[in-house]
C-alpha cells in the first residue's frame, strides 16, 4: 500500500469571475521510502500540490487517502494534527522564529503534537542528526544560511514523519550548503525516510530517485531515475 | 503544557517590546489604580458616616423629637410642660424593655479656660447612658459622668482627648484639674480616648451633667432638653418600644402631643443610597477606564499580529491549531494585563497615600481595601482577556498558505 495516493484530485480557485484550475485530475502514489523532485514551471500547480500533500489545504474534489486514510475532508484541526505528528517541512526561507532558540525552534512541532515529556532530548538527537547540537542556545539570526537550513531539517525530522515535504530547500543557498543540505537528504531517504523535494534546480532534482512533472494543473509525467543514473 | 509556555510566550514577547507593552498597559495601569483609590476614598467616608452613625446610637437608636401638637390641642398645647427631665425618668422607670434612656441638654459652644490656654468646645449636658450609646470611654484613671453626678448636679467635666492637650498640654495631666467657663469652675473628671473615626463633633466636644447644664447654663424658668433619645435592645422591639413611649410621655406631657418618637431607618436608608450611587458613579469611571485600557490593549495586539502573520504562518506549518494560536495571542493580552494590573495595585498604594495627604481629615480616611486590589486584578485580567479574545480570533482563523506567504 501507497503511503499517499490522489485519485482525480482537483483544486479550483475562484478569482473575480474566472476560476483558476490550479490543479485538474492528478492521480498519483507515493511509496513509503521513496525519494521524489516536483519539478514544474510557476505557475503550474507544484505548490497547490504541495499544500494538499502538506496538509495545508484540501482539494476540491477527488481522493487523498495518507496510510490508507481518507483525508480529503478533513477539518482544519485534524489537518494540524497531522501537520504536528505525520509531515515535516523543510521551506526556501527556513521559516525559523527569530525569537525562539534553536532548540526551542526544533521543539516545536513535538510542543503542538503535545509531546512534552522528552521533547528537550528529541530536539536535542535531532540536531545531533543534523550537525547542529552545539548551537541549541543559539537564535536564528546568529546562524548563517546552511546552519539554518539544517535547524529547519531538524526540525522537519524531530517528530518522527512519515513523509518530509522540502519545497525549495536550497534557493536561499550557496553551492557548498546545497551539497551539505543534499547529503543530508540523501542520508535520510537511505535511513528509509519518504522525502518529496519541491524544485526548480535539475541538479536538486538529480538526488531524487524518482521525477514529477507538473504542467497546467496535470501530471505530464512521472519518471524513475535520479542520482543512481 | 501549552498554555504555560504561551504565557511564557507572552512575557518574552513584552520583554522584547517594552515600551509598546508598557504604552499598552498604561490604561489599565490607571484603571486599577482609580478603581482602589476612589474605593479606598468612598469606603473611607462610609466607614466614618457608619461609625458617627453606630456612636450615636445605630439603627436601634429612638429619638423623641420635639413636633407641633395636632390642631386640635393647639389651645391647650401650652399646658405641656414639654421634653424635661421627667421625661427621661418616667421612660426609664415605664419602658423596662428599653436598653438605654438618653437625656441632653445642649450648652453649645463655649470657651474652656485653663490656668494657661483657652479653647472652644461644643458642650454638652448628659446623662450617662450617653458615653454607651456614643461610645466613648475614658483614659485609665479618669472617670464619666455618673448617675450620682447628675441627681448632685456636680461640677464635673469630661474633656474631649484633644482638647484636653490644648487646655493642659498633655491630656493624662487634666484629670482633676479644673476649668472654667462663664465663671462656672468645673473639675476634669476625665479624659476621652482619642478619637479614629475622623468626625469633628467627636473631638471637640465637652460633657458635663445633664442637671447641671440646666441648672447654670438655661434660663431659671427653663428646665427643658434637647435630646431625649432611647435604645432599643433588638430592632424587632422598635414597634412596641414606640407605643409604650407614645402612652408615657403622653402622661408626663398631660395629654398633649408635641412629640413625635423617630427611628433612624430613614437616615441609613439615605445613607445607602447615597452610598450606592457613590460607588456607581465611581465604579462607572473606573469601569471606563479599564475599558479605555482594553481597547488598548486589544489595538497593540491587532498591530502586533499583523507583524507577526509570518510567525503565525510557520506555527501552524508545523501543527499549532487555531486553539494553540487562539491561546497565545490571549496569553499574551492577558499577561499584559496581569503585568499592567499589578502595576496598578502598586500605583493606587501611592494614590491613596497622596490623597490620605491631600484630603483633609474629617472627611474620613482613605483606606486601601485589600478587596478593592482583588477587585482591580480580577477586572483587569477580564478587560485583558476580552480584549485578547478578538486578536487572538483573527489570528487563530488566519489561512496557513496565506500566512506563510505573507512579507
Amino acid at each position: 500500500m501507497a503511503l499517499i495516493e490522489l485519485q482525480e484530485i482537483r483544486k479550483h480557485y475562484r478569482m473575480g469571475d474566472e476560476t483558476v484550475k490550479a490543479l485538474d485530475g492528478v492521480t498519483l502514489d507515493i511509496e513509503a521510502g521513496s525519494y521524489a523532485a516536483v519539478l514544474g514551471p510557476s505557475g503550474s500547480g507544484k505548490s497547490t500540490l504541495m499544500h494538499l500533500l502538506g496538509f495545508m489545504d484540501f482539494p476540491t474534489s477527488g481522493t487523498m487517502l495518507f496510510d490508507g486514510d481518507d483525508v480529503s475532508r478533513l477539518s482544519p484541526s485534524k489537518r494540524a494534527w497531522y501537520r504536528a505528528n505525520r509531515l515535516g517541512f523543510v521551506f526556501q526561507t527556513f521559516n525559523l522564529l527569530p525569537r525562539l532558540s534553536v532548540l526551542e525552534n526544533v521543539r516545536l512541532p513535538l510542543d503542538y503534537a503535545r509531546q512534552a515529556r522528552n521533547a528537550n532530548d528529541l530536539a536535542r538527537e535531532a540536531l545531533d542528526r543534523v550537525g547542529m547540537s552545539h548551537r541549541i542556545e543559539h537564535r536564528p539570526g546568529q546562524l548563517s544560511g546552511g546552519e539554518r537550513q539544517r535547524v529547519a531539517i531538524a526540525r522537519a525530522l524531530v517528530n518522527q514523519p512519515k513523509l518530509i515535504l522540502a519545497d525549495e530547500p536550497t534557493g536561499n543557498l550557496d553551492t557548498k550548503n546545497v551539497e551539505r543540505v543534499m547529503e543530508l537528504f540523501d542520508a535520510l531517504v537511505d535511513e528509509g525516510q519518504t522525502l518529496i523535494i519541491v524544485t526548480h534546480d535539475l541538479e536538486v532534482a538529480q538526488h531524487a530517485r524518482s521525477i514529477i512533472l507538473v504542467r497546467d494543473g496535470h501530471l505530464v509525467g512521472t519518471e524513475e531515475g535520479g542520482h543512481s543514473e | 503544557m501549552i498554555i504555560g509556555s504561551a504565557i511564557i510566550h507572552g512575557v518574552r514577547e513584552i520583554g522584547t517590546h517594552k515600551f509598546r507593552s508598557l504604552l499598552s498597559m498604561i490604561g489599565i495601569i490607571l484603571g486599577v489604580a482609580a478603581l482602589v483609590a476612589m474605593v479606598g476614598v468612598v469606603e473611607g467616608m462610609m466607614s466614618g458616616f457608619r461609625k458617627t452613625f453606630e456612636g450615636t446610637g445605630g439603627i436601634e437608636k429612638l429619638e423623641i423629637e420635639r413636633a407641633e401638637p395636632p390642631m386640635e390641642q393647639e389651645a391647650i398645647a401650652h399646658r405641656s410642660p414639654k421634653r424635661t427631665m421627667k421625661d427621661y425618668y418616667a421612660l426609664q422607670a415605664a419602658v423596662p424593655s428599653a436598653r438605654r434612656v438618653s437625656a441632653e441638654k445642649n450648652v453649645d459652644w463655649s470657651r474652656l479656660q485653663s490656668d494657661t490656654k483657652r479653647e472652644w468646645v461644643r458642650m454638652r449636658g448628659t446623662t450617662p447612658e450617653t458615653f454607651e450609646i456614643e461610645r466613648f470611654s475614658t483614659l485609665p484613671g479618669g472617670r464619666l459622668i455618673s448617675d450620682w453626678d447628675v441627681e448632685q448636679r456636680n461640677r464635673v467635666i469630661v474633656l474631649a482627648n484633644r482638647n484636653a492637650r490644648t487646655l493642659f498640654g498633655n491630656a493624662a495631666d487634666a484629670l482633676g484639674k479644673t476649668v472654667s467657663t462663664r465663671g462656672i469652675v468645673f473639675t476634669v473628671i476625665g479624659v476621652l480616648e482619642p478619637d479614629d473615626t475622623g468626625s469633628w463633633s467627636r473631638s471637640r466636644v465637652a460633657f458635663i451633667p445633664i442637671s447641671t447644664a440646666i441648672h447654670y447654663f438655661a434660663e431659671p424658668d427653663d428646665d427643658t432638653i434637647q435630646d431625649l433619645g432611647l435604645q432599643a435592645e433588638r430592632m424587632e422591639d422598635i414597634p412596641v418600644l414606640t407605643d409604650q413611649i407614645e402612652r408615657t410621655l403622653l402622661v408626663t406631657h398631660r395629654g398633649i402631643k408635641d412629640f413625635a418618637v423617630e427611628t433612624r431607618t430613614e437616615e441609613l436608608e439615605e445613607f445607602q443610597k447615597l452610598e450606592r450611587s457613590f460607588v456607581y458613579s465611581l465604579g462607572g469611571v473606573a469601569a471606563i477606564t479599564l475599558l479605555v485600557g482594553g481597547i488598548g490593549i486589544a489595538n497593540v495586539m491587532l498591530a502586533s499580529i499583523s507583524e507577526r502573520i509570518r510567525e503565525i504562518g510557520i506555527r501552524k506549518a508545523v501543527g499549532a491549531r487555531g486553539g494553540d494560536i487562539f491561546i497565545q495571542f490571549v496569553a499574551e493580552a492577558l499577561v499584559i494585563s496581569v503585568i499592567g494590573g499589578l502595576l496598578g495595585i502598586i500605583a493606587s498604594v501611592g494614590l491613596v497615600e497622596l490623597l490620605r495627604s491631600v484630603m483633609p481629615e474629617d472627611t474620613g480616611h482613605v483606606a486601601l481595601s485589600a478587596k478593592a486590589m482583588g477587585w482591580g486584578f480580577l477586572f483587569s485580567m477580564i478587560v485583558g482577556f476580552c480584549s485578547g479574545v478578538f486578536p487572538a480570533i483573527k489570528a487563530a482563523r488566519l489561512p496557513v498558505i496565506d500566512a506563510l506567504r505573507y512579507e
